[in-house]
């Protein structure tokens, strides 16, 4: 697995280098000069010159590039335009909200949605398909209802309504009971995004291997239905569920912007968008860049986990 | 019908009747069939694909899922009504006394599994072995169904064996217990024509080693030939015929019987023009008719095969579902043999 | 596949392909009468129609029905619940929200409509291009895929308009950036699975052109397949541009989308239910309409497609 690893992440590099120019250019597409974009109109022309050369505007295209880059492989990702903070600190300051929140919502949506697909498709197989007909309704419709407009109505329920789960006020680790209270909403609005779409690929997916022929010579070997279920059935329904869990990441990802904007969450999200309103170039980049290795590190997980789950993929 | 009069039969099923609900009307599959094996015997169940005898065999151990559905008639196993035992019940039944290989080995073992993890599953189950017995055990099934390098092969997976070897392995897992009936759902159709004949000769072998009965699903009358004792003629979930296999193949009764042998092109003898046929095609399960389902097809028939459907009765040598007799003439109302 | 690997490795690509549900990958689709009679026997799909229909409809003329203005504030009637003069209530500034509504309803659908169109045509050239030009603009487009689709399709979105502006151009492209990769690997490996299909052998023998050949056999295909994401397309753009405008980085005030209308009423959850409520549930409305519309085409395109 190791050498698969290796093998894998050597072929993510041309990726992340497309990655990195990206992000770069994001700073040089800004309309017209990007200093007075930045800076403003009424700038007096020190400060522009000043921040030219702070965000090395001033030198050649292929030099200013290659700075980029060597400063990202050292871990740089240059200085806020707002306070000089490095971009590195404000990101990694923001960074643990955002994995506790997402990674919470991740592990509670699969505990929920493989179990409810499972037997929705278990179900369904033995002719009893109404639990399967609600659940893939259900899904559809939880599916395409907005995160943001989610948290808002769950908001307006619990908190405002119910006086449960507060949406404001500083997060307290120290406070497991208010910590945990604070968080909620936002996991629980994540995690249900998610479900929708694992609990539809795990019913699709079971039904299919539920069909297949070593189940039939597992059944007429006398293995008891649950062992069909769970030993054989879904050691193979597994790996669609593995992929998915890779691709809706991004849409976790997304969706943690959302909730942690409406929640106050101080997070990636949340340091994004203020960047981006306030035209912190640097941490707007900064920021992406984290995001978008994030997901390619997932999906690289994900990969190998899919190898380890499915002896027939070539290590 | 019962077929001899010897100790008991070790299975007997009588007016099976399964069903499949579809768009388009409800399929009879199975659409009244009764049959007696003596224990250790080899029949060889035979017909076009749609005539019901897979789905024979799978009711035989209870496995028809839904949406089929067993409507009608009795399976008794060494005296136990199949259709009566719970799950839990028939689960010891399968695997251990009764067992089954299907068709396609290659979609057949459980691709994330190792052939040793399979194999063992139903030492574990019905045999109570543990740990190095169940190993060793496993190891001398794999040994005894021509398996080279046996032991290497028990931590491969499926996908790094050939479609004979997978075949080898299920035979190996359904033998394992010893069962004491064997269903084989056309185990050598999906392989090349080498690997059949050893495949065939492999379960002649372990049949006659551990006096295992067979019944075997095929459409190649060839196969039957070489490895049946008795042979039954199933046309659109029904027996048509049932003989012993010589008297089968030198005399067959029935005209659908006729028609499938006259229709094995011959090694020697004249060139023909054209190969014999059976015209029409395969009947529709659907349909659920008066008369004999073979009767749009059949070359002798009488106005009365389409009003009256002929039942399966004894005569001499072997049962016939067919309105004429033995030299061809019309039949009169005949007596059942007593069962 | 080109020389650079994807981030969605070879399994992942496989199985997302497979989720797709490619049965529109199979030759012998028919663009037929028979085709819309089965579109129209799903009642799953009947329902997504008359729910988007009159949605549209509603969007289309909403300029000439007899609405109070969007925009204009009326002090006097700030923050009314639902009502039979204001069906929706209205907004802290008086505004009637039902005419907001559908005002936004006129954006947001045209924001979902043009971003799945781009989408679908600039995938389905690029994606046959791709497939017939040969090694080397293979390689380089499926590069330039693969780098955008190793971003979170809305952490893209938000970059982009964090680049360029917001206002509905910027905002149309930006949701694209994620749907037309997808477009362009889908019609790409239709093209590819056909041309390496027996029958292109056969014909070969008689001397057709190639292009020609897939053409005739690619067309019906992409149609329908197009037609089947293109849907889908449209109701994730739809979402995708509630949460760019909710966040203030898609459709500013004061041209109403249904996000922004969200936005607004943030500050007034307690006191204002309503004006966040309606615009949500016309989102939802209209994306699940979208989504079932998808399953319908699928399901008349290719009826042997499991939902």
């Amino acid at each position: 697995m190791g050498a698969y690893l290796r093998r894998r992440t050597l072929q993510t590099i041309p990726t992340l280098f497309g990655i990195v120019v990206v992000v770069f250019l994001m700073l040089r597409m800004l309309p017209g000069d990007p200093a007075v974009f930045i800076a403003g109109e009424n700038a007096s022309p020190e400060a522009l010159t000043a921040m030219r050369t702070n965000l090395g505007l001033d030198m050649p295209l292929h030099l200013q590039f290659l700075t980029y880059l060597g400063r990202i492989l050292q871990g740089n990702l240059g200085q806020s335009l707002m306070n000089g903070n490095p971009v590195a600190a404000i990101v990694a300051g923001a960074l643990p909200i955002t994995l506790v929140v997402g990674g919470l919502a991740l592990v509670l949506s699969f505990l929920i949605a493989i179990p409810l697909g499972a037997a929705a498709a278990f179900t369904a197989s033995r002719g009893h398909g109404a639990l399967d007909h609600g659940v893939m309704i259900a899904a559809l419709i939880v599916d395409t209802i907005p995160g943001f407009w989610l948290a808002l109505l769950l908001m307006l329920f619990f908190t405002l309504q119910l006086g449960m789960f507060p949406a404001t006020g500083a997060l307290d680790p120290t406070n497991p009971g208010a910590f945990l209270a604070r968080l909620t909403l936002p996991v629980a609005v994540l995690a249900i995004g998610q479900i929708a779409s694992v609990a539809r690929i795990t019913r699709t997916s079971v039904l299919e291997v539920l069909h297949e022929d070593y189940i039939r010579t597992a059944r007429s070997l006398g293995t008891p239905e649950w062992s069909v279920l769970f030993g054989h059935a879904l050691r193979n329904a597994a790996l669609p569920v593995v992929t998915i869990a890779g691709l809706s990441f991004g849409r976790l990802l997304g969706g943690t912007v959302l909730t942690e904007n409406i929640f106050a969450l101080p997070g990636m999200g949340t340091v994004l968008i203020n960047a981006i309103f306030s035209r912190d170039y640097p941490v707007v980049q900064g920021t992406i860049l984290l995001y978008t290795l994030m997901f390619v590190a997932v999906n690289i997980a994900t990969d190998v986990l899919y190898t380890r789950v499915d002896p027939r993929v070539q290590l | 019908m019962s077929y001899m009069n010897g100790p008991q039969p070790l299975l007997r099923v009588r007016d099976l009747e399964v069903q499949f609900p579809t768009k388009r009307g409800v399929a009879r599959a199975v659409d009244g069939v009764s049959l007696d094996l003596a224990p250790g015997e080899r029949l060889a169940i035979v017909g076009e694909s749609g005539s019901g005898k897979s789905v024979l065999s799978m009711a035989l151990m209870g496995l028809v899922t839904y949406p089929g559905r067993v409507v009608g008639g009795s399976i008794e196993f060494e005296g136990r009504d199949i259709r009566a035992m719970k799950e839990r019940d028939l689960n010891s039944v399968r695997g251990r006394d009764i067992s089954m290989i299907f068709q396609d080995p290659m979609s057949s073992l459980n691709p994330v599994l190792t052939v040793e993890e399979q194999i063992v599953a139903p030492l574990k189950r019905h045999m109570n072995l543990k740990g190095n017995e169940v190993r060793a055990r496993a190891l001398e099934l794999l040994q005894q169904v021509g398996i080279p390098a046996a032991a290497q092969r028990l931590s491969a997976h499926p996908h790094q064996l050939s479609g004979g070897m997978r075949q080898r392995v299920l035979i190996a897992m359904a033998m394992a217990c010893n069962p004491k009936l064997l269903l084989a759902d056309e185990p050598t159709t999906a392989l090349d024509v080498t690997v059949q004949a050893q495949i065939v000769a492999l379960l002649a072998e372990q049949a006659r080693i551990m006096r295992m009965a067979v019944i075997f699903v095929t459409h190649d009358l060839g196969l039957v030939s070489r490895f049946a004792d008795r042979v039954a003629v199933m046309y659109a979930g029904r027996f048509v015929e049932v003989a012993r296999t010589a008297a089968l193949f030198s005399t067959p009764q029935h005209p659908y019987t006729q028609g499938l042998i006259a229709s094995i092109p011959a090694i020697s003898g004249p060139r023909l023009e054209r190969l014999a046929q059976i015209p029409g095609g395969p009947p529709d399960l659907l349909a659920g008719g008066t008369g004999c389902p073979f009767e749009p097809r059949c070359p002798v028939a009488m106005v009365r095969c389409s009003t009256e459907r002929p039942p399966l009765e004894q005569r001499v040598g072997s049962a016939v579902a067919c309105w004429l007799d033995a030299t061809g003439a019309a039949t009169p109302e005949l007596e059942l043999a007593s069962a | 596949m080109g020389m650079i690997e994807s981030t969605l490795s070879r399994p992942m690509a496989i199985a997302a392909t497979a989720i797709a549900r490619p049965a529109y990958a199979v030759p012998g689709f028919s663009l037929s009468l028979g085709a819309v009679g089965r579109f129209l026997s799903k009642p799953a799909t009947l329902i997504g129609v008359l729910v988007l229909a009159p949605m549209v409809i509603l969007a289309l003329v909403a300029p000439v029905l007899p609405l109070p203005d969007a925009n204009a504030p009326d002090v006097r009637s700030a923050l009314q619940p639902p009502s039979m003069s204001h069906f929706f209530g209205t907004d802290k500034l008086g505004r009637d929200i039902f005419a907001r509504v559908l005002m936004g309803a006129r954006v947001s659908l045209l924001i979902g409509f043009s971003v799945a169109a781009i989408a679908v045509v600039v995938g389905m050239a690029l994606g046959m291009l791709s497939a017939t030009l040969g090694r080397g603009v293979d390689s380089a487009v499926m590069a330039v895929v693969d780098l955008l689709l190793s971003f979170p399709s809305l952490l893209l979105a938000i970059g982009f308009v964090a680049v360029f502006g917001a206002g509905v151009v910027q905002v149309i492209v930006a949701i694209a950036l994620a749907d037309i990769p997808r477009a362009i690997r889908l019609q790409r490996s239709l093209a590819l699975g056909i041309r390496g299909r027996s029958y292109m052998d056969a014909a070969r023998l008689f001397s057709a052109p190639t292009w020609w050949l897939i053409c005739r056999h690619l067309l019906p295909n992409t149609i329908a397949s197009m037609l089947v994401v293109g849907s889908t397309y449209a109701a994730n753009a739809i979402l995708a541009e509630a949460a760019l405008s909710f966040l203030g980085l898609g459709i500013t005030p004061p041209t109403p989308s249904w996000g922004n209308i969200i936005s607004d009423g943030r500050r007034y959850l307690q006191d204002g239910w309503w004006i966040c409520t309606f615009p949500g549930v016309a989102i939802v409305l209209a994306a699940v309409s979208l989504h079932l519309l998808a399953d319908g085409f699928r399901h008349s395109l290719d009826p042997r497609a499991e939902a």
